[in-house]
């Protein structure tokens, strides 16, 4: 029994495909992607540079020291 | 499956409202969460994270998981689909994240509308988290403003299954 060729296989054999070849991702994708990712590491680095969030409350003006429970951060 | 023309604006209604209402109720979170972190009225502070809880429980967590399933719904009962167009997976994925954030940042919004009546602001109590909720909203903001931007001009560009799907 005769095997199914998709499309990209047929793109990557090099034989002749009835399909119209994939364009690609889009430009704006590929920015978007980039910028995301930049963005991502600067945060990444940024949060462990300042050792992360720190929700601070002075146990006096609190009643007493909030606990760890409390304390999502 | 494709939902008919009458089905398919009521869907589409429901999601812009629900994307919109999403928008509005942010940009009040914004406005209440800038004016705890500037405003030098203690008694006003104290009752402000309170009521930001509440609208982010009520208002803001219910419109953004609204709007995530009718997006998808939409999407999956038009001839757009769900992952065949880049700007329709970017959606998806703009608003997904957006509402991950905002769960995982539900604690914090309790922990500050529960401490916050308790406490004394003049000084920095509180101030890495009141500054942390007004960083997230503004970026939310930010962040639901670009499916609205892709909703409008629709970027060109198929994805390689949309690519199959029409060829």
């Amino acid at each position: 029994m005769e095997r199914l060729v998709t499309p990209d296989e047929k793109d990557r054999t090099g034989e002749q495909s009835q399909y119209p070849r994939y364009p690609g991702t889009p430009r704006w994708i590929k920015v978007s992607a980039t910028i995301i990712a930049v963005l991502a590491l600067l945060m990444v680095m940024l949060v462990h540079a300042g050792g992360g969030p720190r929700h601070n409350v002075r146990p006096a003006d609190a009643g007493g020291a909030p606990s760890s429970k409390d304390n999502p951060g | 499956m494709i939902m008919a023309p009458r089905l398919r604006k009521a869907v589409l209604t429901a999601h812009i409202a629900s994307s919109v209402g999403l928008l509005g109720a942010i940009t009040a979170f914004l406005a209440l969460s800038v004016v705890g972190v500037a405003s030098p009225d203690d008694q006003a502070v104290r009752g402000l994270y309170p009521a930001m809880a509440w609208i982010a429980r009520l208002v803001i967590v219910p419109l953004a998981l609204t709007s995530l399933l009718i997006g998808v719904v939409q999407s999956l009962g038009t001839p757009w689909g769900l992952f065949r167009h880049w700007w329709v997976v970017a959606k998806l994925l703009a608003t997904a994240f957006a509402t991950v954030v905002l769960l995982l940042k539900m604690p914090l919004i309790d922990y500050v509308a529960r401490t916050a009546p308790q406490i004394a602001f003049a000084g920095d109590n509180l101030r890495a988290a009141r500054l942390e909720l007004t960083v997230h909203a503004a970026g939310g903001l930010m962040v639901l403003l670009l499916p609205m931007l892709l909703s409008v001009y629709k970027p060109r560009g198929l994805t390689r299954y949309g690519w199959r799907k029409q060829h």
